[in-house]
């Protein structure tokens, strides 16, 4: 009896203790948080910064605290690394595999671990109005802002401890725990995928006729040339008389360039631009502005109407827009007469005018007006 | 002989009474039952609910650390360098996530037409859709009780960070150029246009409805997006074929282009 006795009073000093544990909240009953992920951006090693994570929990029990809180606890190893610099996080809901979005005014932060059994972690936190969790599987997307995240060292079955509770008053450790979980991540040393191309430089380059004429002068009236070459003493219409075609993907863009083959060889450079007469006596009517051709004077023209662009822009050039302000007479030296500076596909008309002096030697002319497309690769 | 029997009986009701006392505490009292402390680590996972009292998780020195409960009989997780010990509860030190790419570096070669070309693993490109594994497939393995998903996103013209810039295949060198990301069902030729999808898909896998083959709806993004699924643990038929293909208009500016897909793989445990 003396012994039960001891044992009695034994018993009921640990049956007190035990209460005392009760009423100041030590006993333990876990609940384990289901459908519990962390999608990250980026499952590259050693990001410095911009990883975002969105993260879709289900409690398992009720929350109602001020602040109800989700921590994520990172390997005591990685101080340092999943918080690049502690702070406040943006927190915002999401909706992805079916979650509902967070309740309640949303925060979170993170801290860093430092040293042994210190560890890196982040708190998200609903507070406010209707913040309560129920068993409802909730979504939240975590971005870096005054805290930057970053990932760890390359591995897989990285696994992370995850504790729901809740605070009176702070977003942070909770003060009362609640649910805990688990989740595991892999981190890739290079989790991208190079893609390379190249586009091969196109040029297409194109004349629609070959042979345009003035016709006969049988008036010192300015003529302009035709696509039939029967000539006319009007502007020949939009399409003529010839029309070049460019199509480039040169990135810089595009040159046309004329020149004349006059009293020359063809050769750049050589004889003297204008339309030729090479019958003895020869005879050039020297070529001048398009805008400075006017009848009864001699003269000879070229200047580019009518562009259409259907994709970039070719612009005519200042000297051969026939606008009368710096326009230029064309050479048996290559000059621009259009050009782009982008990736262009285009058409624009060439022309040509003329006149004749009333002294100008009856006979054949002729010229050769020498194209050329270039692409700026 | 008669009285020691007597004082064994009482002691065993006295020791029954107290047990009893003790489970009334959580039968009556059921406010005092506090949640779970985290008692999780780095390797298990609480899967069941255990009734228990006191304990701590947090006893550590810089060459020993331990997680017991009081209640049970050393439970919890004692571990140092040369050992590491789990008991008690029923806990799990598997939980696993492996995922693998298995071609870094792919390509459409040249586009020396506008005809729609597929990358292939060997960067050389061609003019028709690669065969199985190529270019380049990723491997996903995980014991997470809900399956995986797996998602992609571009880098494009943007600096790689998510959301950053505007998805698609790019020119990088002035004057720079960007062949915009579009559906499948728009990469055709002469039209510039540049898609992902997924193929050769293991059977435990799910391609999202906006990625599923070649004739794919849905556009890859600078923001992560879904494009294969799982619902339930993976460790055979999970790998797919991550392909691309693309066009170019005529105009398409001439020179080098290049992407990143960025990948990740999430285990729902």
């Amino acid at each position: 009896m003396k012994m039960n006795k001891k044992f009695f009073k034994f018993s009921s000093v640990v049956l007190a203790l035990v209460l005392i544990a009760g009423l100041t909240g030590k006993f333990v009953f876990a609940a384990t948080l289901t459908t519990i992920y962390d999608r990250l951006s980026d499952v590259q090693s050693d990001v410095a910064s911009g990883v975002n994570h969105y993260i879709v929990f289900t409690p398992a029990t009720a929350h109602s605290g001020a602040y109800n809180i989700l921590k994520l606890r990172f390997l005591d190893g990685d101080d340092g690394k999943w918080c690049r610099t502690a702070g406040a996080l943006s927190a915002t809901t999401i909706t992805e595999d079916t979650s509902t979005g967070l309740p309640g005014t949303l925060s979170a932060t993170c801290t860093q671990g430092l040293g042994a059994s210190s560890y890196d972690t982040i708190f998200v936190c609903s507070s406010g109005a209707s913040n309560n969790w129920s068993a409802t599987k909730y979504g939240v997307e975590i971005l870096g802002s005054t805290g930057i995240l970053g990932t760890t060292t390359a591995a897989n079955n990285i696994a992370i401890s995850v504790t729901t509770g809740t605070h009176a008053s702070a977003c942070g450790e909770p003060s009362t725990n609640i649910d805990s979980g688990s989740f595991a991540l892999s981190i890739l040393s290079d989790a991208t995928v190079g893609v390379s191309a190249t586009v091969d430089p196109i040029i297409t380059f194109s004349i629609s006729d070959l042979a345009i004429g003035f016709g006969t002068f049988s008036a010192t009236t300015e003529r302009f040339a035709t696509a039939d070459a029967t000539g006319s003493t009007s502007a020949a219409p939009n399409g003529g008389p010839t029309v070049i075609t460019i199509t480039t993907n040169a990135p810089n863009g595009a040159i046309v360039s004329a020149r004349s083959k006059g009293s020359g060889t063809g050769v750049e450079g050589n004889g003297s631009a204008g339309l030729y007469k090479s019958s003895s006596p020869t005879k050039l009517i020297a070529a001048a502005a398009s805008s400075a051709v006017v009848t009864g004077t001699e003269g000879y023209g070229l200047y580019v109407k009518n562009v259409a662009n259907t994709t970039g822009t070719l612009t005519i050039d200042a000297g051969f827009d026939d606008n009368a302000s710096a326009d230029l007479a064309i050479s048996t030296t290559n000059q621009t007469i259009a050009a782009a500076t982008a990736v262009v596909n285009a058409t624009a008309d060439v022309a040509l005018n003329a006149a004749i002096a009333s002294t100008t030697a009856a006979g054949s002319y002729a010229d050769v007006v020498t194209l050329t497309g270039t692409g700026k690769f | 002989m008669k009285r020691g029997f007597f004082k064994k009986v009482f002691s065993v009701a006295t020791i029954s009474f107290l047990l009893f006392l003790w489970l009334s505490v959580f039968l009556f009292f059921p406010n005092l039952i506090v949640k779970a402390q985290g008692m999780t680590s780095t390797n298990y996972k609480i899967i069941s609910s255990d009734i228990n009292a006191g304990g701590r998780d947090d006893q550590t020195s810089t060459t020993y650390k331990m997680q017991d409960t009081i209640g049970g009989i050393a439970t919890g997780i004692s571990e140092s360098a040369l050992y590491k010990l789990m008991a008690g509860y029923r806990t799990l030190d598997d939980l696993s996530i492996s995922f693998s790419i298995s071609d870094l570096a792919i390509g459409f070669g040249d586009f020396s037409s506008t005809d729609v070309r597929w990358t292939t693993s060997n960067e050389a490109g061609a003019t028709s859709q690669p065969a199985n594994q190529n270019p380049t497939y990723i491997t996903i393995a995980t014991n997470a009780p809900n399956g995986a998903i797996v998602s992609a996103r571009s880098q494009g013209d943007g600096t790689g960070i998510e959301g950053n810039g505007s998805a698609g295949i790019y020119k990088s060198s002035s004057p720079t150029k960007l062949i915009a990301a579009t559906a499948c069902t728009t990469v055709t030729n002469g039209t510039e246009s540049y898609a992902l999808y997924v193929k050769n898909i293991g059977s435990n896998l799910t391609a999202d409805s906006g990625f599923n083959g070649g004739t794919c709806s849905g556009i890859i993004s600078t923001i992560g997006q879904t494009i294969l699924t799982a619902s339930v643990p993976l460790s055979t038929n999970n790998t797919a074929d991550i392909a691309l293909k693309a066009a170019i208009a005529s105009t398409t500016a001439a020179g080098s282009y290049a992407d990143v897909i960025i990948l990740t793989a999430t285990g729902r445990f």
